[in-house]
């Protein structure tokens, strides 16, 4: 038989308010991460310091007899200089430009422009406009209206596309933003092989055959961290064509990035921010430049029908077809450094080969999360890479040339490219189309900018592998030189043990189980069963990648310093031990920015080996750098730089750790209130007992959660990733979406919903203790501490149970330290939660058990919040200056988002009531 | 009990936009006090805020001589009882129910099997919470509550989800638990057993229509008891119409009147009438 809960109006209102919260709840847990995403790109492109507007300026600079010249004028600031360009790059364009400029009355058309490029809001890329002045194919895209201080042009035409109602509408406010004189004028241009339709119409792609053929559509994207990218894939097939393409970017630059700027180069831009193009069928390159505020790198391009293309950035190198147009390209890179005398000319900055031919093209963002990087050979499989900064081998291989011919293009990767020479050549390696779409870690980054001299002589290795199928076990990252005079060896090891998850998630899983079953609650013992079951399924699918040992080998010869600078993901308890030894090395170093302490060892003039360690915090990426000085003398140098492996060390040992902490906390929780209500009965031991069901149902939450989040930070480093993406984009990819993330979604529904109902439960409960004559104060104390439990335990079981998974050798050397600062730390923002929630709705006498529903749809919601404010915080250039040092800079980003969740919970308990 | 054990004043609760009390002002003496009037009419609500339990957005309350709404966190008031949710521990047995919630509550384990008995729970006890009925979860609830020491007892719909053997039970124990402290109840249900009624109050839409005071039922001047005549249906007729009943009900052979207090006290002292209960039709909102 079963019960018939009766129900009576409040009782309707109280149904409704829980089905509300729980689809609130899981609006909000969709959606959240979404709106951050959007602030932190927001927060990314106005970063303090950092210009509102880039300028972007480019230009051809003529440099032999070709049509391609442009004359280039800078003339200092960023707001209201005009820059004076003169562009022919093509006639085709020029031809558009003026068939447009008659369409929409322009007269006296003058090649001037300033292009900027306002802040960027969200675009919305079907209201867009281009402003198109003079004969130059500037073109710009005008995000918003608000371009009166940021647009300076004369007799421009004006084209915005979109719906023809809001294309009017934009155009026309642009018009009266800027006091621009002028008329709006619906048109529709159709211009050989392209069409360009006009203001109240959609500007499609358009071509231009001619000398310079560009073929492009949607040109400009703003990728998920605020950055331009190309508009994948939409941009690829004119690569794959031979016709060419665009993309537009701007991107600030973080302080590491400056920091390289800067030892480099000695003076270091605020961001920078480019247009960047090619033309494949006759190698043009449009340019782009850098600057920030301040002195910057400055530097341009030219395209020669011999120098087949360059692509400059501080420190982006391209290489030239032949030996002589290398030269030539070289004493031209440096003559313009010294003409604007901005920076130093580096060898390191400019490598050339003496047989290479067109190479490669990279962009290089500076910022350790970000890399992209296409790989052209040449048609002797001359090796031709020099100043290339890997710094996360996480999107993919753009495109890999041999010989000009395309072999793979992006959009068609498949699990592996491998593209060889024989003896040296290029092998990349993409693992997989998930690869783009779910992120990859890459152990390590990878940098060298001595790799070879003139004989062009490289090895180069990227092996790279993918969460999905086999762990990853073996990364490799090696370059050899054959008669080098340095060599850099890098080995990373990652691997996933699925045995090990697996086995995990089942103690996770008896832990949770078997406690409830001694309390006698056999069915939420099986259905806790089953979803920590399924939160191991998730664990696995979305598992964290394991980084393994690492090893890097450097050596060089002569006075030369070997320096030195990789990337490391790591995680609590890693470390990295250094062994550097060498003939007469004197002195040896490593620092690890955001570890702990640094390393260093010298000795003099004798051969000898050092070692050192240097330990690392929470999991994040690091940035190694080493160096290694040896006198003029010494012949060999060498380093090596190793870190903990851990793939070698799997153990069973490490299966242990979580499920027992997690049993013995359970267990514990029983066991009290066994005895409490053993030794004298009361409202405690029923709450201890009551409260364990929801403490692992929390638990069970969190560590989805977490994973979930986990799992996220690689996407963020470029892959595909759901917080990190636009809503535009979201909406466009949804298609894409991983099973994984709606399995992960559904559980999310499940976990909420069981919670929910859980305190619905227990708040019924405590009415009926009350009304026994238990006394408020109790119940009250009670919930305080539910909360705690309720956050501080999942939150320390999660972080014990991914910490263990792994490295379980880091996890039994440092168990105890790791549990205690989980729990502690734990405990810690439980009580920001739990505490501000109790006080808050004591304050306002408002604490209602409605509240304590909604409570763990807060915990999931501020905790994840919190985890993302963190990546998006942890992703600004400008790191945030955190004022209170000794508390964890995790807890601010808790403390603000609970700021913005308990009083919508307070809104919430006070609109539902204010019962007990 | 002298002076009354629970006074609101003008209190207001609202449920968002939805009013619940609106403006009810009410002085319970001790005895039965029934809370009367249809679903949604606000009695469960009166009964919160007596509790403790709902704030009201207006209005003064005293419970026991403490005003518990004073301040910003609610006082408690010396309640206990049954209202609203029926929640319970459902891992543990009825028995174990009983011995955990007296042990909270301080009760005597002894009058609890007693009243389990008498509620007819005794075959229960071993089954799990979970697995009662709503009838049996019912008398549970009403065990623990009816065993609670308390100064005052509040029960809401006591007799709902019960067998009319239990209605009559349940009634005879209130009846008895209020000739040893206030009892409250909150009902739309009026058993004939259900002797001791000192006051009810009429709620409809969250108002008071009104309040009997039954404190003294021969002062009664409504016609709010119908008596059982112990003559023959045509005496009685003539009994009543001299009484001065405003009714006489025949059924089945058997003569009702409904009268006012002193008619019903001359009818007892006359010998006339061998018992008397309320007449729920009298005590209902459209009556009021």
């Amino acid at each position: 038989m079963k019960r018939v809960v009766k129900i009576k109006l409040h009782r309707g209102m109280n149904t409704n308010f829980k089905f509300i919260l729980f689809f609130l709840s899981i609006i909000l847990l969709l959606f959240q991460s979404t709106l951050l995403a959007s602030a932190s790109t927001s927060a990314q492109i106005r970063p303090q310091g950092f210009p509102k507007a880039l300028e972007l300026v480019y230009a051809y600079t003529p440099i032999e007899s070709h049509s391609h010249e442009g004359v280039y004028s800078h003339l200092g600031s960023f707001i209201n200089n005009i820059e004076t360009i003169s562009n022919t790059y093509s006639s085709d364009l020029r031809a558009l430009g003026g068939l447009v400029a008659g369409k929409l009355g322009l007269r006296d058309y003058e090649p001037r422009l300033i292009v900027r490029v306002s802040p960027l809001e969200a675009p919305l890329y079907n209201e867009s406009c281009y402003i198109y002045a003079g004969n130059i194919n500037a073109i710009v895209e005008v995000w918003n209206t608000n371009l009166r201080e940021s647009l300076v042009f004369r007799n421009a035409m004006l084209a915005c596309y979109g719906p023809p109602s809001a294309a009017r509408r934009l155009a026309s406010n642009i018009l009266a933003s800027i006091g621009a004189r002028g008329s709006l004028k619906g048109f529709n241009v159709t211009y050989k092989r392209g069409h360009f339709e006009g203001v109240a119409a959609y500007i499609g792609r358009f071509n231009v055959s001619a000398s310079g053929r560009v073929d492009w559509e949607r040109w400009a994207v703003l990728d998920s961290e605020g950055r331009y990218e190309w508009d994948f894939p939409y941009l690829l097939p004119p690569l794959v064509n031979g016709t060419g393409y665009m993309y537009l970017y701007e991107k600030p630059m973080d302080q590491e990035a400056k920091l390289f700027y800067e030892k480099r180069y000695g003076v270091a831009p605020d961001g920078y921010a480019g247009l960047y193009g090619i033309n494949t069928s006759v190698g043009t390159r449009l340019n782009y430049t850098v600057r920030g505020l301040g002195r910057v790198p400055y530097f341009d391009t030219t395209c020669t029908p011999a120098v087949r293309g360059l692509t400059m950035s501080a420190y982006t190198v391209l290489v030239a077809s032949s030996p002589s147009d290398a030269l030539r390209l070289a004493k031209l890179v440096r003559s313009r450094f010294s003409r604007y005398d901005t920076a130093k000319v580096n060898d390191s900055v400019v490598w050339i080969t003496n047989k290479a031919y067109l190479s490669l093209i990279h962009y290089l963002s500076g910022h350790p999360r970000y890399w992209r990087v296409g790989v052209i050979n040449g048609t002797t499989y001359n090796l031709s890479i020099a100043g290339v900064r890997i710094l996360k081998m996480v999107g993919g291989v753009i495109a890999v040339r041999v010989d000009g011919r395309l072999l793979v293009p992006a959009y068609e990767l498949r699990d592996t490219i491998y593209v060889y020479s024989k003896s040296r050549g290029v092998l990349l390696e993409a693992s997989s189309p998930l690869f783009l779409n779910r992120g990859l870690s890459v152990v390590a980054g990878l940098a060298w900018e001595r790799l070879a001299n003139s004989t062009g002589a490289g090895h180069v290795w990227l092996s790279v592998g993918s969460l999905t199928g086999t762990p990853l076990s073996a990364r490799l990252v090696e370059a050899r030189g054959l008669g080098a005079p340095s060599l850099l060896a890098l080995e990373a090891r990652a691997g996933l043990s699925w045995p090990r998850a697996l086995g995990a998630a089942a103690l996770l899983a008896l832990a949770v189980a078997a406690p409830l079953y001694a309390t006698r609650r056999p069915l939420a013992a099986l259905g806790l069963l089953a979803l920590a079951l399924g939160a191991g399924v998730v664990v696995v699918y979305h598992s964290v990648i394991v980084p393994g040992g690492f090893r890097v080998v450097a050596s060089g010869e002569g006075g030369a310093p070997i320096a030195q600078e990789f990337y490391v993901y790591g995680w609590r308890g890693d470390s990295i031990e250094l062994t550097a030894s060498g003939e007469c090395f004197y002195n040896a170093s490593v620092n690890v920015t955001g570890g702990r302490g640094s390393w260093g060892a010298s000795a003099s003039n004798v051969a000898g080996s050092s070692s050192g360690r240097v330990g690392l915090g929470d999991p994040r990426i690091y940035n190694v750098t080493i160096e290694l000085r040896g006198g003029r003398a010494c012949r060999v140098l060498s380093l090596l730089v190793s870190g903990r492996g851990s793939s070698s060390r799997d153990s069973l040992r490490g299966l242990v750790a979580p499920g027992l902490a997690l049993a013995l906390a359970g267990a514990a929780l029983a066991a009290l209130g066994f005895w409490v209500r053993g030794r004298r009965g009361g409202l405690w031991a029923w709450h201890l007992e009551a409260s364990y069901l929801y403490a692992v149902s929390a638990a069970i939450a969190w560590v989805l959660l977490y994973t979930y989040s986990m799992a996220q930070r690689p996407c963020k480093l470029g892959g595909f990733c759901i917080s990190n993406i636009s809503p535009r984009a979201l909406l466009l990819t949804v298609s894409e979406l991983p099973l994984q993330a709606y399995v992960i979604l559904a559980l999310y529904a499940v976990i909420v919903a069981a919670i929910l109902y859980g305190y619905h439960h227990e708040s019924g409960l405590d009415r009926r203790l009350y009304l026994l004559g238990a006394g408020r104060t109790g119940l009250q104390a009670y919930k305080l501490a539910s909360l705690v439990a309720l956050v501080a335990l999942p939150y320390a079981s999660a972080r014990i149970l991914l910490g263990v998974l792994v490295d379980p050798s880091v996890a039994l050397e440092t168990l105890y330290p790791l549990v205690a600062g989980s729990l502690a730390s734990g405990v810690i923002v439980a009580l920001v939660y739990g505490g501000a929630t109790a006080l808050l709705g004591i304050a306002l006498g408002r604490l209602s058990y409605t509240l304590l529903v909604a409570a763990p749809a807060a915990v999931v919601a501020v905790s994840t919040m919190g985890i993302r404010a963190q990546l998006a915080f942890e992703s600004l250039p400008l790191k945030l200056a955190v004022p209170f040092t000794p508390i964890p800079r995790l807890l601010w980003y808790h403390i603000a988002a609970a700021l913005v969740v308990v009083p919508l919970l307070l809104l919430a308990g006070s609109w539902r009531g204010r019962e007990l | 009990m002298s002076g009354p054990v629970v006074e609101l004043e003008d209190v207001w609760v609202r449920y968002g936009p939805t009013v619940a009390l609106a403006g009810v002002t009410l002085r319970i003496g001790g005895g039965l006090t029934l809370l009367l009037g249809a679903n949604g009419s606000g009695k469960t609500t009166l009964l919160k805020v007596v509790a403790g339990l709902r704030r009201p957005s207006r209005g003064r309350v005293v419970v026991g001589g403490v005003e518990v709404y004073r301040g910003l966190a609610p006082r408690r008031p010396p309640v206990t009882g049954l209202i609203g949710d029926e929640e319970l521990p459902y891992w543990m047995s009825a028995r174990e129910y009983i011995e955990y919630a007296s042990s909270i509550a301080g009760a005597s384990l002894e009058r609890a099997w007693e009243l389990a008995e008498k509620l007819g729970l005794s075959g229960f006890l071993e089954r799990r919470t979970w697995a009662l009925s709503s009838g049996t979860a019912k008398k549970l609830l009403l065990c623990i509550a009816l065993s609670t020491p308390s100064r005052i007892l509040l029960v809401d719909e006591p007799f709902a989800n019960l067998d009319p053997a239990t209605v009559s039970t349940v009634a005879s124990l209130l009846a008895e638990e209020s000739r040893r402290r206030p009892v409250i109840a909150a009902t739309h249900i009026l058993p004939p057993q259900l002797g001791g009624v000192r006051g009810a109050a009429i709620l409809a839409a969250g108002r008071l229509l009104r309040y009997y005071d039954l404190s003294d039922p021969w002062m009664v001047e409504e016609p709010l008891y119908k008596a059982r005549l112990s003559l023959e249906p045509a005496k009685a007729i003539e009994a009543a119409e001299k009484l001065g009943a405003s009714e006489v009900i025949v059924r089945g052979g058997e003569a009702y009147a409904i009268m006012n207090g002193a008619a019903l006290k001359a009818c007892l002292e006359e010998g006339l009438c061998s018992g008397y209960t309320l007449d729920p039709s009298r005590l209902s909102p459209q009556a009021a």
